[in-house]
Order: C-alpha cells, then sequence, then structure tokens
C-alpha cells in the first residue's frame, strides 16, 4: 500500500484522533498485525486488540513533552506492536519463541511494556466506571474530570453538605475500586487456568 | 491517629483520598507516610487510588479508545455486509443511519461550511470486493478500484485516467476519479471529474455525483451553487432526497 500521509500528518492526525489517520493505520496494519499475532500463537481479535493498544500507547508518547521520533514511523509502529504482543503473552503466561520467526528482532522498549500494562489497568477502571449507578458517576466526574469543589458539588447535586456529598465520593470510589480488584483477580485466575 | 485506628477494618479509601487532597495535618501526613514505607497493601492502594484517578480524568484517551472501539464495531459490520449485500443496498442502509444519528444530533455541529461538509462526506465504496474479477475485461479498471479500496486515491486516479472505455465504464471512472480527488482534498479536479460523470444519464450512482458535485462547491466556498445541487436532489425520489433537506435545513 502505498503511503498517502506523510509522517508528520501521521503524527498530527493521531494527535487530533483524526478518524482519516486511524483509518489508514487500520488499512496499513491491520493485517501485518494479524498475520505477526496469529503466527505466534495469538488470535484474530487479539491483534485487534494490539492494534488498538499500540494507537494508544503511541498516542500517550507522542503527547509526552520532547518526545521525538528517532526512526521512521514505520519502524517505531512495528516496534511497539511487537513490545506489547511479547508483554501480552508475557501476561498470558504463554511461553511462545518469539524468535522463531528469524527476522523478527524485536528492540525491547521498557516503556512501552510500562504503558501497557498501564492502559490495560486504565481500561479496566474505564469500564467499570461505566457500571457504577449515575449519581456515583456524577460525583466522581465532577470531582476529578471538572475539578469542582466538594461544596459545589453538594450544591449542585443537591446533597445537604459538603460532608454528605465528600461521603457519598468516598463511597462511589470505593465500590469502584472492588470492581477493579475483583476484575483484575478474575483475569488473573483465567490466565492461570 | 484516629484514621489508622480506623485501618483496621482496612478501608483506606477515604484516608487516601483526604492525603491525595492535602487535607490530612502535617502529624497525619508524616504518619501515613511512615505506614507506606512498611504496609505494602496502603502502598498498593495509594498506587491504584492515582490510577483510578489518572484513568478517570484522561478525556483525551478516554475518547480515543472509544473512538477506536466503535471504528471497529463499524469495520466488522461493514465488512459483513459488503460481503453479503450488493452496493445499492448497502449504500441505502448507511444513509439511513446516517440520517438517523444526524437528524438527534444536528444542534451539537457547528455550522460553517467545513463543518457541514465533514459532517456529511462520508468515503464512497466502490464495491469492487463483490465484483469477480473474471467479470473485469480490463486488468487498469479493476486495479483502479482496488487502490481506490484500499485508499490509495493517488494510484486509482492514474490508473482510472489511463484508459477509456465503454460509456457506463467511463462514467464511473470519472465518479470514482471525483470522488479520489475528494479524499485527496483537491476538489477543484474533483469538479471537473464529477460534472463529467453528470453527462452520463440515468446510472447506479447519478444522484451520488449530484450530491458530491454539491459538497464539493460548499468546500471551495460557493455556497449558491452547493444549494442548488442539493435541491435537485430534495425534489428527486432518491435515497438523497433526506440528506439533502438535512443538510439545507444545516445551510440555512
Amino acid at each position: 500500500m502505498r503511503d498517502i500521509f506523510s509522517e508528520e500528518d501521521i503524527i498530527k492526525g493521531i494527535k487530533s484522533h483524526d478518524k482519516r489517520i486511524i483509518n489508514y493505520l487500520y488499512q496499513k496494519y491491520y493485517i501485518k498485525i494479524k498475520n505477526y499475532v496469529v503466527s505466534n500463537s495469538g488470535t484474530i481479535s487479539e491483534s485487534e486488540d494490539i492494534l488498538q493498544d499500540s494507537i494508544i500507547i503511541i498516542f500517550r508518547r507522542l503527547r509526552k513533552k520532547g518526545f521525538k521520533l528517532t526512526g521512521s514511523f514505520d519502524a517505531y509502529f512495528t516496534n511497539v506492536y511487537r513490545n506489547i504482543w511479547k508483554c501480552h503473552t508475557k501476561q498470558k503466561k504463554q511461553h511462545i519463541l518469539l524468535d522463531y520467526f528469524p527476522e523478527d528482532s524485536v528492540l525491547y522498549d521498557n516503556e512501552i511494556l510500562k504503558m501497557y500494562e498501564q492502559e490495560q489497568l486504565h481500561k479496566i477502571i474505564a469500564d467499570k466506571f461505566k457500571v457504577l449507578e449515575k449519581d456515583c458517576q456524577q460525583v466522581l466526574k465532577m470531582f476529578y474530570i471538572f475539578n469542582r469543589s466538594m461544596k459545589e458539588i453538594a450544591f449542585s447535586l443537591e446533597y445537604k453538605n459538603e460532608q454528605i456529598a465528600k461521603n457519598k465520593r468516598y463511597r462511589c470510589l470505593g465500590y469502584l475500586k472492588t470492581l477493579v480488584k475483583s476484575q483484575m483477580t478474575n483475569e488473573i485466575f483465567h490466565e492461570n487456568e | 491517629m484516629k484514621y489508622f485506628m480506623k485501618m483496621n477494618k482496612i478501608d483506606y479509601t477515604a484516608l487516601i483520598e483526604k492525603y491525595l487532597d492535602g487535607e490530612l495535618s502535617d502529624s497525619e501526613v508524616l504518619n501515613f507516610e511512615s505506614k507506606l514505607m512498611t504496609e505494602s497493601r496502603l502502598s498498593d492502594e495509594l498506587i491504584l487510588h492515582k490510577e483510578i484517578r489518572e484513568a478517570i480524568s484522561d478525556q483525551e484517551v478516554l475518547k480515543l479508545r472509544e473512538l477506536l472501539k466503535d471504528y471497529s464495531s463499524k469495520k466488522k459490520n461493514k465488512t459483513k455486509l459488503i460481503k453479503y449485500y450488493i452496493f445499492p443496498l448497502f449504500a441505502a442502509c448507511s444513509i439511513l443511519v446516517f440520517a438517523l444519528i444526524f437528524s438527534n444530533n444536528s444542534s451539537i455541529f457547528s455550522s460553517n461550511n467545513d463543518d457541514i461538509y465533514k459532517k456529511f462526506f462520508k468515503h464512497v465504496e466502490s464495491g469492487s470486493q463483490t465484483r469477480g474479477v473474471s467479470e473485469q475485461k480490463d486488468n487498469d479498471y479493476q486495479k483502479a478500484f482496488n487502490a481506490y479500496d484500499n485508499y490509495d486515491f493517488k494510484t486509482a486516479i492514474e490508473l482510472f485516467q489511463k484508459n477509456n472505455y465503454d460509456s457506463e465504464n467511463n462514467c464511473y471512472k470519472e465518479f470514482f476519479t471525483g470522488l479520489s480527488y475528494m479524499e485527496l482534498e483537491n476538489f477543484k479536479k474533483a469538479l471537473s471529474h464529477l460534472e463529467l460523470a453528470t453527462q452520463c444519464g440515468q446510472n447506479l450512482y447519478s444522484d451520488d455525483v449530484l450530491w458530491y458535485i454539491g459538497l464539493c462547491y460548499l468546500k471551495v466556498n460557493d455556497k449558491e451553487k452547493a444549494i442548488s445541487y442539493f435541491k435537485v436532489l430534495k425534489t428527486s425520489t432518491s435515497y438523497n432526497q433526506k440528506r439533502a433537506n438535512e443538510i439545507l435545513e444545516e445551510l440555512n
């Protein structure tokens, strides 16, 4: 596939969530990742996750101050998805010989691996947040996203006073933590099965 | 100290939040931090609180994650449709979905030409995936559609313009050349090809040609001409009638 976007366009597009660039990345890398993942004992659905996680991790890196791409974007993307797959298989405790394909030289990148683990946790948190009751979501959103004071939250959501609103926030957060922890325990349990 | 005494019940939530919000007194902070050194569960919980704060408040990543999920599910649906239905049915369904979505959300969009264009311009699938290669006499013609479907618009244009075909295929050639130029945001060139495609009379894409000409005029800031094309579609009985009505409402 001939490149229709320059590297600068791609980087800008990832930063701004440009749908054309997302589409382009899917067109360009989906088959490559699928072949790589499936050849290394993965599934098609895992390859889709690896592609999405790669884009998110690249986005996180691009917005970091001072980050500079040293090689080509293509080489960078390839290294990211291969590192992520390595980390994913490690998490699944699969012992796959990644050097089965001699041409696969994966440049080990610790930061990518850390970011991948963090992304897995953030995905669980975001999913479990959606499960919370609407009033819990509201309190947490107002505090953590919109930086509203507990006094303002109490007034807006008609709690009797600031302390009651605060207690509500702690309860909701506590419940969210329970959901997240239980999901994490389940995943570890299933991985060990 | 009072917080640590309650910790036997082991709910650190309030304590950690107070610590992160800067609501603990100096001595409570000291106690908390010394406890962190010795109690791994408390330090794990503190990390979890920080991650939750980051995960909830990082709206950019949340949006990107949703966008990717949405894209992926749309892609899956699209593949199934292309596989099982012919192009006109696919086009009609997507326009219906498109119309339903935007009819409920029109107020959230601003009304300048670029935004309206972005809202209404949709990539047209050529449907070449469903064409049998054996049915294509001309290899360049098929390759051009393949390039178009792979979003390689420059190659598609080169291949489309390489040859002349019989009248119907020539019309499709001009239409998809026009669309390719639109994808490359060269609207003047797009117009010249789309206008050639209007000379073909009634065919599978004749109404779409008018729709995309209207969008091109919008993009070159000739609102009056754009409106005149949409008005033609408004009075037609095609599946473009609904979206023509919607875009006219936005333009007014």
